[in-house]
Formats: structure tokens, C-alpha cells, sequence
């Protein structure tokens, strides 16, 4: 028996509203076919649905909270985004200050990184001490205080069960990321090692204490944070959002920089970004990230640059698109990669 | 901006595909993104548009194709276009508007609150049966005598409205 037109009215209803099954948005593309008042009918329907669909658009889509939730994608904050507009009119390199902007908002984390000879000098009572060690997989924590520990894999970490009255002080050997519940009163001081102290005023940050360059990394997206040395407090340095540092051991807090990279957090998120990033910085990036050792066969291959986005890939997947995309070889021996091929010209 | 100026006509291209308001308000956030993420390698001035609806409109077959509704000859029937999209949101439809807005007023007020909490309040059928106490089945009979009516209604304003498209085309 041959449906009605009210079934295939209510069909067509229903298809605009998204309510159909896949079988029944078959059955009305069947019933479409071949019939030209049918299919007159239906555009004429679709047409008016479109008109009101648009009206609906217009009238429930909010720009500014769009807006909102899209900066906050592409830069980590809106803020930043206003601070790097100031930063590219004080440099007045518009190109350059596209990619700081870019880099600036994404990382809302402070870096600290540090030599791996580093050992923890943890001061913390005795028998209250927790220590976390993540074995090959990161961890994630909440701390007694409410804040929330990312451990990454092959770092240590410890902190007193209980908390003192007037400082959180916890200690690490590594790399972590933390989102710190804000206590005035109460500041949340990371041991970095040696007398390397991360003080921070109430945000989220990301710290590694066995970066290259035997020095603390700090950068920020958003709050508050200051780095200093134990013995000289008062020679601090406060960071804003999308600011980084490095200090070492026997130096003073050096100059405030951008962060220029949001890679450092990708064993976090899962996410790693090249943008005409040269090869072997890719692959130094792949190391860190998959704690792997990728190799290239000749030094020249560091010379090719590439642009891609890998989120949650596995490293073997990262490589096969590198190489691919640059036409280059690979191959696993043990636990080694080696990316062979020809060099890249300029 | 670009992002106002594109923004709701990318969400509406989406949402011709997708028919589910908030699938296309994300689909065009990554649309956005990618967008973004992508902007060395754009020439922002030429192409911005066209990366931008080329990017949804594969998102959203995607979309489609996981839904398992991906369907090309119903597509095709409905002659999907971004170009349908900018015209809708060139500000050049306020008498439309206008127009819309009375015919929805003279749908009988059952069949009004339906068609309001379906398109305006965003909730499926379901949930609007739940809510007025009455079955699936009657909300459906009352959205389509809605659409008949707007057909109705404004049916002499649909072919302006395809002039239009069909003047951007060129």
C-alpha cells in the first residue's frame, strides 16, 4: 500500500528537523527519485525551511560568546590575544607577531625545566611525604589542596599529605603540569631543584625540571607566577601570561621571553604542531613527546621543514606521514627509527 | 572581521547539511580552527571563504556519512549552496524577517508553541511531546502543517530570495 502525501509531508518535516533515521532518509530520497512534482515539492519545502532555518541561525547564534569559545581554541585566551596585539605594535613584525600570538595563548602553563642531574631536595616531614612516580604513562593527581597534578611519564613528584598553614610546598623531578586552586594566603611553591623555587600566585602551569639547557623554564598562559632563587627572594621575576623564562642554577632569572612553542605540553594534550618546522627540531619534539629515539641518517636531512598537526597520533603514524610527505625512508631497528632519503633542497 | 562576517553563514551551510544547530556551530568552530591553524599557507584575502565552506562542507559529509543519512540524490535535491548562505546574511532580507515573523504568529497556537520549541528552544521531538503531554506522532503532524502554512505564506518571496542566490553566483 502506497503511503500518503501527509506521511511523506510529515517525512519531509521531520528531515529538516534531523529526526529521521537513516533508513527513513533513504526512503524519502527513494521516494524523490524520478518524480519531478515530488521533487518540485520538496525544494519548494526546503527552500522555506531554509529561509526560517536562517532567521534561526541569525537570531541564536551569539557572535561575541562564539567568538569566545574560538579564541579560546586558537589561543588559549582571550587576554593573550589583546597582549600580543600589543606586542606585535611594539615589535611592528605583523608576521612574526602571528606566530608569537598563536604560541603565546596556547601554552596557559609554566614551564620549568631543568637539568636531569638535578636530584629533589625535598624538606617536607617524614613519614606524611607522598612521592609519585609516573611509570611509562602520565599521571594525573589532585592534590589534598584541590589542585591538579599532570605527572609525565618517567617524573617524579612529591608532596606532603597534608599541607602546611602557610605555603603548599611540593617538590619535582620532571616534567608536570599543574592547575593550581588559588589560596592567597597560601602560595604553592615548586621545588624545581637546587634552590630554583616556582612560587605561583593561584593558576595553571607546567613544569620540567630536565629540559636541555640546564635552566627553568617557565611560560604562562594565564595568573600569576613568580621564579626565583631560596637565597635571593627578592630578585624575582613575575611572569604575565604567554611570558616564559629561563633560569638556572647559578644565574639569575634571564630576560622574559615569548613562548614561541606550544609543543613542550603535547605529551599532555596530545597534540603536536609544526608550522615549516625543520626536521630535525621535529624530531628532537618526537623524542621528547614519545620519550622514543628517532634518528636521521645524514644531518643534512635536519634541513627539511614540514607543517602538520598530529593529535593522539601514535609515533609510527608521525613518522610514516614525515616521511611520506618528504618523500623519505624509515625503518625500525630495535627501538630505533632511522629516517633516511635524500636532503631536502632550499 | 572575518569572523563576523563568516560566522553565522558557516553555521547555516553547515546546518543545511547537518539539520542539527549545535553539530553545525561546532562543525564551523573547526572550520575556524583549521582556518587558523592553517593561516600561513592561505591567502587570506582570495580564498578565506572558499577554504572555509570547502572545509565544512567535508566536515559535514563526514558527519553525514557517520550518521549513516549520507545520501548524494537528496543532497542534490536540495541544491545545497554557500552562496545560499551568504545571501541569507547579507542583510538584505529584513522585509523576510518581517514576513517570517507573522507567519509563524498565524499558525494556531498549538501548532505554534511546537514549531517554537523545535526550532527556537532546539529540543527534539521527543522532548516536546514530553513536555506539552502529548505523542511524538502529534508533533510531527503539527511541524509539517507548520511548514505547509510558511510554505504558504511565503512562497512569493522564495523566488526573490533565488534571484539573489542566483545574482552572488555571477
Amino acid at each position: 500500500m502506497e503511503k500518503d502525501l501527509t506521511y511523506y509531508n510529515e517525512l519531509i518535516a521531520r528531515y529538516f528537523s534531523g529526526e529521521t533515521s537513516p533508513e527513513e532518509t533513504a526512503e524519502l530520497s527513494l521516494w524523490l527519485q524520478g518524480d519531478e512534482s515530488r521533487a518540485e515539492q520538496f525544494r519548494a519545502l526546503h527552500k522555506t525551511w531554509m529561509m526560517l532555518e536562517a532567521r534561526r541561525v541569525e537570531e541564536t547564534i551569539q557572535l561575541d560568546g562564539e567568538w569566545e569559545r574560538l579564541s579560546r581554541a586558537c589561543f588559549g585566551d582571550d587576554k593573550l590575544e589583546e597582549e600580543a596585539k600589543v606586542v606585535s605594535m611594539d615589535t611592528g613584525i605583523a608576521r612574526k607577531s602571528k606566530t608569537v600570538k598563536r604560541w603565546l595563548a596556547i601554552a596557559a602553563v609554566l614551564a620549568v625545566l631543568l637539568g636531569s642531574f638535578f636530584v629533589i631536595r625535598y624538606i617536607a616531614g617524614t613519614s606524611q611525604t607522598v612521592e609519585l612516580v609516573a611509570g611509562t604513562e602520565k599521571l594525573e593527581k589532585v592534590l589534598p589542596d584541590g589542585s591538579r597534578l599532570t605527572l609525565a611519564a618517567g617524573s617524579g613528584f612529591r608532596y606532603k599529605e597534608k599541607f602546611d598553614k602557610d605555603s603548599r610546598q611540593v617538590s619535582l623531578d620532571g616534567e608536570a603540569y599543574f592547575e593550581v586552586s588559588h589560596e592567597a594566603d597560601r602560595p604553592f611553591i615548586v621545588d624545581a631543584g637546587g634552590d630554583i623555587r616556582v612560587e605561583v600566585l593561584g593558576t595553571s602551569f607546567y613544569v620540567n625540571t630536565r629540559a636541555e639547557g640546564a635552566c627553568v623554564e617557565v611560560a604562562l598562559i594565564s595568573g600569576k607566577v613568580a621564579v626565583y632563587h631560596q637565597q635571593r627572594p627578592e630578585e624575582r621575576i613575575i611572569l604575565a601570561p604567554g611570558e616564559k623564562v629561563c633560569c638556572g642554577q647559578q644565574t639569575l632569572p634571564a630576560e622574559k621571553a615569548l613562548t614561541s612553542d606550544q609543543n613542550f605540553l603535547a605529551w599532555k594534550t596530545g597534540l603536536l604542531v609544526f608550522n615549516d618546522t625543520r626536521l630535525d627540531e621535529v624530531v628532537r619534539h618526537l623524542n621528547k613527546t614519545y620519550r622514543a629515539d628517532v634518528r636521521l641518517a645524514d644531518p643534512a636531512l635536519g634541513k627539511c621543514t614540514i607543517t602538520a598537526t598530529f593529535r593522539d597520533q601514535k609515533l609510527e603514524s608521525v613518522i610514516r606521514v614525515l616521511t611520506e610527505t618528504l618523500s623519505l625512508r624509515w625503518k625500525k631497528q630495535g627501538e630505533t627509527y632511522l629516517i633516511s632519503g635524500e636532503a631536502c633542497h632550499e | 572581521m572575518l569572523f563576523r562576517t563568516h560566522f553565522k553563514g558557516m553555521v547555516f551551510y553547515a546546518q543545511q547539511y547537518i539539520k542539527d544547530l549545535d553539530t553545525a556551530r561546532e562543525i564551523a568552530q573547526e572550520a575556524f580552527i583549521a582556518l587558523w591553524e592553517k593561516r600561513e599557507q592561505i591567502d587570506m584575502n582570495r580564498s578565506v571563504r572558499s577554504y572555509l565552506s570547502s572545509s565544512i562542507h567535508n566536515k559535514c559529509l563526514n558527519v553525514l556519512r557517520e550518521q549513516k543519512k549520507f545520501d548524494r540524490s537528496l543532497l542534490a535535491f536540495e541544491g545545497l549552496s554557500e552562496k545560499a548562505a551568504d545571501v541569507a546574511f547579507s542583510g538584505e532580507h529584513r522585509e523576510t524577517e518581517a514576513l517570517i515573523s507573522a507567519a509563524i504568529e498565524e499558525l494556531p497556537e498549538k501548532c505554534r508553541e511546537i514549531f517554537r520549541l523545535s526550532r527556537f528552544e532546539n529540543l527534539k521531538y521527543q522532548q516536546i511531546a514530553d513536555q506539552l503531554g502529548i505523542s511524538v506522532k502529534t508533533v510531527e503532524a503539527q511541524m509539517s502543517k507548520a511548514l505547509q502554512h510558511m510554505r504558504a505564506r511565503l512562497a512569493d518571496h522564495l523566488p526573490a530570495l533565488l534571484i539573489l542566490c542566483l545574482y552572488h553566483l555571477n
